[in-house]
């Protein structure tokens, strides 16, 4: 019997032998086999601004096509999708790169960047040592921004700020260096923060980041944390109200449930600690309890939009979603190149839909435990108030302050005061406050 | 479209207002100023102020124009003249003393006139043939402006223009082929600003002639300002 085993255990390996070492190939369908007709349909989708199309172009012609020429187009497409502000990693498209590229030319530098820090990632330090040698480093703002970001972590907070200055001195107005230019931006306040320099790290959220259009919904609330920790409780208010417009389509960020009930705290204000928690209660509560009924997650549409912004699956459903939207396109496309298009929208989204599938659970049960950690904290907040309604400081409320609706200014000037009806207008999203009562004693 | 109607200044509204009139008024304003203070809960889609967790939330925006003096020039409708229909051209100048108060130090207007062919209808119909009629030719003013709201709107779902609104009164002439007579104005005016200086007017006023044989010489006007 043992010895029959050994024989057929034999005879499996001798079999799968001569396939040992052999590079696994597939056969591209007969009609997309032409490396110049997928070059064309990336060119024309990234004119077109059909961006996640043209970046799974890119890819389908790294996968199908060996060819230098075919694999310094795919790249270089890459690359310049990552510069007009491609929302997701791409380095790990780099890790099969084989191209040689020596030039001061942003393509070039990029690519041996993006090949270093993923060889890095990937625990090929000799690799990454290699392509690191071919980049400027003393210029070349992607990598200063790189180093900034390494020192940044490593807290040394001066050094990264110094190559972020130098990072951004190095960049233009070019619409190809604003995605850099906010990245650099954001680190550089959130530095700032850390250095418990708010003034400067409000400044840039101010100045920049909350004045670009569309606006990243994550500044507004790192610029409210700023203006938490300056004492500017109303602004802070203000600036989270902005968070409040009704978007299904929107994240939801749970942070500025803490910041406002972290305002109300400094006001002593239990009336609105306990609306806030209400708030709270009347968007989530049902998702919550359906979290404890050990209902599937799948079915809670909220949770979707609690997913960390920087997951795989996160990713999945962005990715999806726009390339359905930009599927819709596809018709503008010339008709010889519409139903290449068309294949590549099918079998992306099919390919896609597979890897969302693998890292749901895992997002989902992570979103979920942030909810109900957040609704726990609110409750006990909650206990905390109905005690302090009963404090006899509190009880006596102060009259309510006079409505002003126009302020007079030096110079004939004055201001407006708007009572927002939750309408939104983009000319005042910087001049919301929040008309908060101090309840301290 | 938001307005922003002074409240201090009801009072002084009423003045001008009769005693039921006014009575109706305080009771809108009450029943406003009401439905104003009744927090809608959170979150919630109804029509009136939307508290974050019970904060009221105000936006505070600088008022976009300003400025001290302000030319204007418009074209003007003279419609209301039975026998001839009156075209015109307007030159004025406004002093504003503050954001409320202003001095239209000196508006006057050249009007062309065209026969409305009323004259030939009576002629021909009646046998009738009027031998002096009253052709108003040259109209100079100077007029308090008070400016009762300010607000901005959304134009064709694009571009967000403030605008102010006044109404004014004042003295002024009439100069017409049968003599010169004193007239009282009084009117309706509507500034909407396209940036920190140059606005698109509109407005309507009467210059009624004190002793004309048609005093009323009412006027709707188009025009443009510049504002220094």
């Amino acid at each position: 019997m043992k010895k029959g085993f050994l024989i057929s255990l034999s005879l499996l390996v001798l079999l799968t032998l001569p396939s040992y070492g052999k590079k696994w190939t597939g056969t591209v369908i007969k009609e997309y086999d032409n490396a110049e007709s997928w070059m064309s349909l990336v060119t024309k989708m990234k004119e077109l601004h059909m961006n996640y199309g043209a970046e799974a172009g890119a890819e389908r012609v790294l996968e199908y096509f060996a060819d230098i020429k075919s694999k310094e187009f795919a790249y270089q497409n890459i690359v310049d999708l990552i510069d007009y502000g491609y929302p997701f990693n791409l380095r790990p498209v780099f890790m099969s790169g084989d191209l040689e590229t020596v030039s001061k030319e942003n393509f070039s530098q990029s690519y041996n960047l993006y090949k270093a820090t993923i060889d890095l990632e990937k625990n090929m330090p000799k690799w990454a040592d290699t392509y690191f040698a071919k980049v400027d480093k003393e210029t070349f703002p992607k990598y200063l921004f790189y180093q900034a970001l390494r020192e940044f972590n490593q807290k040394k907070l001066d050094e990264s700020l110094a190559h972020l200055e130098k990072a951004l001195a190095g960049l233009s107005d070019s619409p190809a260096h604003l995605s850099l230019s906010k990245k650099i931006s954001r680190t550089m306040a959130r530095i700032y923060y850390e250095q418990t320099k708010y003034k400067q790290a409000l400044d840039i959220y101010q100045t920049y980041l909350l004045k670009l259009n569309p606006i990243e919904p994550a500044d507004w609330v790192e610029a409210a944390w700023a203006l938490y920790r300056l004492g500017q409780y109303d602004t802070a208010l203000g600036y989270l109200y902005n968070m409040e417009v009704k978007d299904p389509s929107q994240d939801i960020y749970l942070e500025k449930f803490i910041i406002r009930a972290l305002i109300y705290r400094e006001k002593c204000a239990t009336s609105y600690t306990f609306s806030l928690s209400q708030n709270f209660d009347k968007e989530f509560g049902p998702t919550i309890e359906k979290i404890k009924m050990g209902e599937s997650l799948k079915t809670l549409p909220v949770l979707k939009r609690l997913i960390d912004r920087g997951s795989d699956y996160r990713r999945a459903l962005k990715t999806i979603d726009e390339l359905q939207n930009e599927a819709k396109m596809i018709s503008k496309l010339p008709s010889g190149m519409q139903q290449m298009a068309t294949f590549l929208y099918d079998t992306e989204v099919k390919n896609i839909s597979k890897n969302r599938d693998f890292s749901e659970d895992n997002a989902l049960t992570d979103a979920a435990r942030r909810l109900v950690v957040m609704g726990e904290s609110l409750r006990f907040l909650q206990f905390d108030v109905i005690r302090e309604q009963y404090n006899p400081d509190k009880v006596f409320a102060p009259p309510p302050e006079p409505e002003t609706l126009v302020e007079t200014l030096p110079d004939k000037r004055f201001l407006l005061h708007w009572i927002q009806w939750g309408d939104f207008w983009r000319d005042e999203r910087m001049s919301y406050r929040g008309k908060l009562k101090n309840w301290c004693q | 479209m938001r307005i922003v109607t002074l409240v201090s200044q009801y009072n002084r509204k009423l003045d001008i207002l009769d005693f039921k009139n006014s009575l109706y008024l305080v009771l809108i304003l009450v029943i406003c100023s009401l439905k104003a203070h009744a927090a809608p809960p959170d979150l919630e889609e109804q029509f009136g102020p939307r508290p974050l967790d019970g904060v009221y939330i105000e936006a505070l925006q600088s008022y976009s124009n300003p400025r001290s003096s302000q030319w204007g020039f418009d074209f003007g409708v003279w419609p209301n003249q039975p026998y001839y229909n009156g075209f015109s051209i307007g030159l004025n100048y406004t002093y504003y003393f503050n954001k409320d108060h202003a001095w239209e130090v000196l508006n006057a207007s050249y009007i062309y006139t065209v026969d409305t062919g009323l004259t030939t209808e009576l002629a021909d119909r009646y046998k009738v043939d009027p031998k002096s009629i009253q052709r108003s030719n040259l109209i100079a003013s100077t007029n308090y402006l008070y400016n009762f709201a300010y607000g901005k709107f959304i134009f064709f779902g694009q571009n967000i223009r403030y605008f102010r609104s006044y109404i004014l009164g004042g003295a002024g002439i009439v100069s017409s082929n049968q003599g010169a007579f004193p007239n009282v104005s009084f009117g309706w005016g509507f500034d909407t600003f396209v940036n920190d200086r140059i606005s698109w007017r509109i407005g309507v006023r009467d210059n009624y002639a004190i002793g004309g044989d048609h005093p009323n010489n009412i006027v709707f006007t188009l025009g443009t300002g510049y504002g220094f």
